[in-house]
């Protein structure tokens, strides 16, 4: 049986809800309650703190030794110094992949700024994680950022074809738009975290798009996990499908196996 | 309950307060909405048809007679008789021919906001004839449709017609918003449905309204019933405060 993995999770605090929030231990006590064993994390506030590298240095302590966590560094690469604390995380934190926030640091992640990351990343062989959208825009009271839509997906899964991507956020028709270029490629994942419908969401994503190419993401702890994980459970779509999507397409793509 | 809705847990009784008919597909709707009554399986599914922002008065007959359609074909299925205010005394005839075809509940979407007079005949139509009223609800920092109800149109509506019983959809669209609006008005419930499963939404509703005022609904078939169980499944709640969501407080509040 595959083990099943969490594509994207956070620790810390959320800044605009006060219940959006999770520590280490809360985190992996609501993956053994529902059997994840396995997630990629990253600190909440390294994507809100100019200052990032203190709350990577905190989480990569507070997750060392647990092999559950896998830690992907948040990379704002608007920063001037990206390059050398993304080496430092690599050498002395040991993070498993990078981590693109660009709705909240203000880049189109087809621009040349994100270029520079995608290009660090392949030179060493580093999954990157990008956030198309977090937080539901319509409830972007405090700060309203922009998304990015399927045409700057697109571009940067084309441009960039050697580089193993996770795209996070991508909405139900998203995908169905995706699907004819994402089906060939192997080295890109689409998350779940923002498939709220429709009915049979899985099982219509099926006609058009390989399901190997989808992976169990939940935005934890803006999002709960037991609604993508209902919706996969109780899916008609094959248990090889099943398990692949709940942790094995991951397990491949970032060479558990 | 260990979270999970697994054939192990045994099957947990589910009343789905808040579906939808689109006319436009009416007959994709009514086989898909069945095919969720069985697989899930929901006692009792409450359903409202659907058809652009605002209709003729004709268009709102063919949208009823396409939800009767499926009330005449499963006992499982309630309606909630979609009305337009706008077409005054129309609307009243349209929502006395509906509860005379049996449908229990009266359903306003966008075509008025839930404080507008427009709908304070209705309101008191509906309060007549004991039909509780479902309530297009949600408010946006972005994107407000026209005459799309905030919480706070309905929290007027609810002390203006303490009499109604008010279905809140989506809790307001933000449960925040939603829940402080009506917080203090005991004549206004709410479902979760069709937004996404937020961390703390539900916990947040139980604590500010009671689990008592907290009715389930899935928005199916544009949302899927699974994602939104999961929202119950997955709050820190009791048991009880769980049942009470995806059943009790429907089988006490709803016809």
């Amino acid at each position: 049986m595959t083990v099943w993995m969490d594509a994207n999770i956070f620790v810390g605090q959320f800044p605009f809800r006060s219940v959006a929030r999770a520590s280490v231990s809360e985190t992996l006590s609501r993956m053994n309650s529902l059997g994840i064993s396995g997630a990629i994390v990253s600190p909440m506030e390294a994507v809100f703190q100019e200052d990032s590298w203190a709350a990577e240095e905190t989480l990569a302590e507070a997750i060392s030794g647990m092999t559950q966590f896998m830690h992907f560094k948040v990379v704002n690469p608007k920063q001037p110094w990206w390059q050398r604390d993304a080496e430092r995380a690599v050498n002395s934190l040991h993070v498993r992949g990078l981590r693109l926030c660009s709705t909240y640091h203000g880049y189109l992640v087809n621009g040349a700024k994100a270029a520079e990351v995608f290009e660090f990343a392949r030179e060493r062989d580093l999954p990157v994680l990008v956030h198309c959208r977090m937080q539901d825009s319509r409830l972007q009271w405090l700060l309203m950022t922009p998304e990015a839509d399927v045409s700057e997906i697109s571009a940067v899964i084309e441009r960039f074809p050697q580089n193993r991507l996770i795209i996070a956020g991508l909405h139900f028709s998203d995908m169905l738009a995706l699907a004819d270029l994402v089906n060939d490629r192997e080295n890109v994942l689409l998350d779940t975290s923002r498939l709220k419908g429709p009915w049979r969401t899985f099982e219509k994503l099926a006609e058009r798009l390989d399901l190997s190419r989808l992976a169990f993401g939940s935005l934890w702890p803006i999002n709960l996990p037991e609604c993508p994980l209902e919706q996969i459970r109780n899916a008609d779509i094959g248990e090889p499908a099943r398990e692949g999507i709940l942790g094995g397409n991951l397990a491949r793509l970032l060479r558990l196996a | 309950m260990s979270g999970f809705l697994t054939p192990e847990d045994g099957p947990l009784k589910v009343i789905d307060a808040h579906a939808h008919i689109w006319l436009s597909q009416a007959e994709r709707d009514r086989r898909e909405l069945v095919e969720a009554l069985d697989k899930v399986p929901i006692e009792r599914i409450y359903v409202s048809g659907l058809h652009g922002h605002d209709q003729s008065p004709d268009t709102v007959v063919r949208i009823n007679d396409a939800v009767h359609e499926m009330l005449a074909a499963d006992p499982r299925a309630r309606g909630q008789a979609y009305l337009n205010p706008r077409h005054g005394q129309h609307a009243l005839e349209e929502l006395r021919r509906c509860h005379d075809l049996g449908f229990c509940m009266v359903k306003l979407w966008v075509a008025t906001r839930a404080d507008d007079p427009l709908n304070f005949p209705v309101y008191e139509a509906a309060a007549a004839l004991g039909m509780p009223l479902l309530l297009h609800s949600f408010v946006k920092a972005r994107g407000q449709l026209l005459n799309e109800s905030t919480p706070w149109d309905v929290a007027e509506a609810a002390r203006r017609y303490p009499e109604c019983t008010f279905l809140m959809a989506h809790m307001g669209g933000d449960f925040i918003f939603g829940c402080e609006s009506v917080a203090e008005l005991p004549n206004v419930f709410v479902d979760p449905s069709g937004s996404y499963g937020e961390k703390g939404m539900i916990e947040y509703a139980v604590q500010r309204l009671g689990a008592d005022r907290v009715i389930f609904g899935s928005d199916m078939p544009g949302s899927d019933i699974y994602h939104n169980l999961g929202k119950v499944v997955g709050a820190s709640i009791s048991d009880a405060e769980r049942e009470a969501i995806l059943h009790r407080n429907a089988e006490r509040v709803l016809p």
